[in-house]
């Protein structure tokens, strides 16, 4: 697969974040990125296109709507 | 752009011998043509057979409305998607459109990523019940093979999951080793989910059947 290289600099907060998440969802850090990309697309996608997204809390059913700037 | 993942073999029942295939990634003009001109006449012909597309599945052309060509041009701009297929004899065998946005909904994987099968198809000719001879066998487990294998290059460890339609849904309960999960009431359809281990399995058994 062709792929091109790129430098990503973040501060000791964002790279934490990167790591630990990384951890937990037992990926690389590579691997999350992309993951992370592929989401923010398909969400602000649906936005643009009027969709809404709503996070539902299973117990009491309630939501809460997403919000992308 | 096209790229070639990996060369494989299509076993031809009608001369019991094995032939190079090739499986692809971003399906292009050539197999949007090989299903607009050869697979789309065979299935909706077939699919005409029967009055509703419930019965169109004891003729295995429950896809016939299927839009492999809209599809695969959306999976061009979207990063959580992707199309392949597996070529042959300098057609287009199989094909399926994948969705790496989707997350598991069966422990111990519950809300980990996976690689979700939207489409998977075999050429019409291939196919038991749409056609009288199928030529190819295998263009089907070696797609589902190509989804694991993109599942372990993402970091998803090989987690793939699927709707299956009607016809389908013992085959990839029973042989390919997924498991039933639910019947999905929103896609009317069952849930299937392949843990990392089944897939591990599954492609054990794919290289020593």
């Amino acid at each position: 697969m062709d792929r091109r290289q790129m430098t990503l600099v973040l501060n000791n907060k964002d790279m934490d974040l990167l790591d630990r998440l990384a951890e937990r969802r037992g990926m690389s850090k590579t691997a999350l990125v992309r993951q992370a990309l592929r989401l923010y697309q398909s969400v602000t996608e649906r936005i643009e296109n009027g969709s809404k997204m709503f996070v539902e809390q299973p117990a009491t059913k309630e939501k809460t709507e997403l919000m992308v700037l | 752009m096209k790229q070639l993942v990996g060369d494989v073999l299509l076993l031809n029942r009608h001369t019991g011998e094995f032939e190079p295939a090739r499986v692809v990634r971003e399906i292009d003009e050539n197999n949007f043509a090989d299903f607009e001109q050869r697979w789309r006449p065979t299935l909706e012909h077939r699919r005409a057979d029967f009055d509703n597309h419930r019965a169109a599945a004891a003729g295995n052309a429950q896809d016939s409305h299927w839009d492999w060509v809209g599809k695969a041009k959306d999976a061009r701009r979207a990063m959580g998607q992707e199309t392949f297929a597996v070529e042959c004899d300098g057609h287009t065998q199989g094909l399926m459109l994948v969705d790496l946005t989707r997350f598991a909904r069966l422990d111990p994987h519950m809300g980990r990523e996976l690689v979700y099968i939207e489409l998977l198809a075999s050429a019409p000719w291939n196919r038991h019940r749409t056609v009288a001879g199928p030529k190819y066998k295998g263009a089907g487990r070696i797609l589902i093979a190509t989804a694991i294998s993109l599942s372990v290059d993402e970091g998803f460890e090989g987690r793939i999951a699927l709707h299956s339609l009607t016809q389908a849904e013992s085959w990839y309960r029973d042989e390919a080793g997924f498991t039933d999960v639910e019947f999905d009431h929103l896609k009317k359809m069952r849930y299937f989910e392949m843990t990392a281990a089944q897939a591990a399995a599954f492609v054990e058994n794919q290289e020593n059947p």
